[in-house]
């Protein structure tokens, strides 16, 4: 992939995320997070009947957005990450077009050759389903 | 390199490459020298169908992409529940192309 194409898939992904996130946080309040229509919309969820590991992740991030960061670990905790590369990343980028760099590039390689090694692929692996498992629990 | 050397391993993985790309392959394998042969047969190619089964089946989790070595955008689909359910339905038509530009690029590595 080149330079140019992924940093229209990061824009493009962050922008669509705003828009979603914004629905939300206008519709739901801190005391009733659930919004009725989100799940109507999740696909695994109405065919499957359960939630999948990144279920609850829009109720993270918009209880971030409000501030209460031990709610927003208990719906799912990859929200945290989530808001951080929603927030980082497209400022990462706009820097990175502004001075005619590519080191948003090189970074997201380098997570690639990361996660593409056997043993943190495993341990990644195995988080993934344990936060399934505890979704599960919950049932979100 | 031999010709039916070159030609067994077209007969082989001709479906792992774009069918326009064929030809140009052939020819860069012609070209290539004998000692490169045993690293292009052990290339870890991948399957366009299989990945388009694996994407109709859990391509919402993004294990898809994972699979054919995409792995930003495989954390990134995982991480958006496979993009609202929209990017999974678009991969569906998108995968069996990007596992063959994968191929390509891995070949390249020894034809270039």
């Amino acid at each position: 992939m080149s330079r140019n194409k992924l940093y229209l898939i990061v824009i493009s992904i962050c922008l669509a995320g705003y828009f979603w996130i914004g629905f939300h946080y206008i519709r739901t309040t801190e005391f009733n997070i659930k919004n009725e229509s989100n799940l109507e919309f999740c696909m695994f969820r109405s065919i499957t009947g359960v939630p999948c590991p990144s279920c609850g992740m829009t109720r993270s991030v918009t209880t971030l957005a409000r501030g209460n960061i031990a709610n927003a670990l208990w719906w799912n905790p990859l929200g945290v990450i989530m808001f951080a590369s929603m927030v980082l990343f497209p400022l990462w980028i706009i820097r990175d077009i502004v001075y005619k760099k590519n080191s948003f590039y090189i970074f997201y390689k380098n997570v690639e050759k990361f996660f593409q090694k056997k043993p943190i692929a495993i341990i990644s692996i195995g988080l993934i389903v344990l936060l399934w498992i505890w979704n599960l629990k919950k049932f979100l | 390199m031999e010709e039916n050397k070159v030609d067994m391993f077209i007969m082989a993985n001709g479906r792992f490459f774009e069918s326009y790309q064929i030809p140009q392959i052939r020819d860069h394998l012609m070209k290539l020298d004998d000692s490169k042969w045993t690293f292009v047969q052990s290339l870890n190619l991948k399957n366009p169908t299989t990945a388009l089964i694996v994407s109709l089946l859990v391509g919402y989790l993004g294990i898809d992409r994972f699979m054919i070595g995409d792995t930003g955008l495989g954390i990134a689909k995982l991480l958006t529940c496979g993009g609202l359910g929209i990017w999974t339905i678009v991969d569906w038509f998108l995968i069996m192309g990007a596992t063959k530009k994968k191929n390509m690029e891995k070949l390249q590595q020894y034809l270039f």
